[in-house]
């Protein structure tokens, strides 16, 4: 199951327009328990369509930073949802 | 000494402490990866877009083909009528672009640029971002002028790969481009909104009307947007003109690029 959100969550961020693999993306955090593999795809968005306005900065990849943040304030907020696959 | 804290919490932060080192390895292995080899994964996944294209253009194909044949008799009688209306238009543009390009020769610069098809536009991009499917091979500089086919400046070039650069147009949000408002001569700064959009201001007692023209600060001084909108209230000393880029990021396919 997880191994084929990954591959569906890569083929939509090539193929598909932001408004569809953004919402895929974090839905897929609050669905797969501890989705830490959406880190990377943060990065890929950055690097694949960022706008390098900030680049050598901190803000440089401002998907991964989200991503980094969700996945980890959700561990211990996600025991309390019901959300779990 | 007896702890209050129960052992199943415990446990819990020895697991948080382990998904925080877990997802902290993959943040700092991506940051790695992505830093020094971002580059070159553009470059290799660039044949994933050009395919994406070339089946949409296949796709669009088969669909007109299957058109009707009154639909296509409608559509000639309407494009000529077009055709005849621009007449007049296309005569009066063809000598403006010789003066201009005879302005460009005396100040040395060549009119021509790099022609280059867009591989990834909004809303594949989040931002008004352009990768295009020119990169050092082809020539292409960091700074270089992006051009719509037909004249307007659109943005700059920010990033150049082997095979693809990255063009970030003025429209994007958080850009900021100086420029000439047509009437009056008045030099602006137009602040990116996102989605085609500028937005600048002007003095209160500046005439501006909608349809008016912003010209870029270079000598060509081509066309950057066109006013769409003006926002004035009775207490401001300034009002806010609301603006388009020279074309909709959604739809440029191709672009000229000036070194």
């Amino acid at each position: 199951m997880r191994i084929l959100i990954i591959i569906l969550n890569f083929c939509l961020i090539m193929l598909a327009p932001w408004w569809i693999y953004l919402p895929a993306l974090f839905i897929s955090v609050f669905k797969i328990n501890f989705f830490a593999e959406s880190i990377a795809f943060g990065f890929l968005i950055d690097v694949l369509y960022g706008s390098a306005l900030y680049k050598g900065s901190f803000f440089s990849y401002p998907f991964a930073l989200t991503l980094l943040v969700l996945v980890l304030a959700l561990v211990p907020i996600k025991n309390h949802l019901r959300l779990n696959v | 000494m007896k702890t209050n804290f129960p052992q199943r919490n415990r446990r819990a932060l020895a697991s948080f402490r382990g998904r925080l080192l877990y997802a902290a390895l993959i943040f700092f292995v991506s940051l790695f990866f992505f830093s020094y080899f971002g580059g070159r994964l553009v470059d290799a996944l660039s044949p994933i877009w050009k395919s994406d294209i070339y089946i949409n253009r296949g796709v669009k194909n088969i669909y007109l083909s299957l058109r009707t044949k009154d639909a296509l008799i409608s559509e000639n009688v309407r494009l000529k009528e077009e055709l005849e209306r621009n007449h007049d238009l296309i005569l009066s543009l063809r000598s403006i672009a010789t003066s201009r390009e005879a302005l460009l020769a005396t100040y040395g610069r060549s009119p021509e640029g790099i022609p280059a098809q867009v591989l990834v536009r909004p809303p594949k991009t989040p931002y008004d971002v352009l990768m295009i499917d020119a990169g050092e091979r082809e020539g292409i500089l960091v700074e270089s002028r992006v051009l719509l086919p037909d004249g307007p400046t659109i943005g700059t070039v920010v990033e150049v790969f082997s095979y693809t650069s990255r063009v970030r147009l003025f429209t994007t949000s958080g850009e900021r481009t100086d420029a000439i408002f047509e009437r009056g001569n008045i030099p602006v700064e137009l602040r990116g909104r996102g989605g085609g959009n500028f937005i600048f201001t002007l003095p209160r007692d500046a005439v501006a009307e909608v349809g008016d023209r912003i010209l870029s600060s270079y000598t060509d001084g081509r066309l950057i947007g066109v006013v769409g909108d003006i926002e004035v209230t009775s207490t401001d000393a300034f009002k806010t003109i609301y603006a388009k880029g020279g074309g909709n990021p959604t739809s440029i396919t191709d672009v000229l690029i000036l070194q």
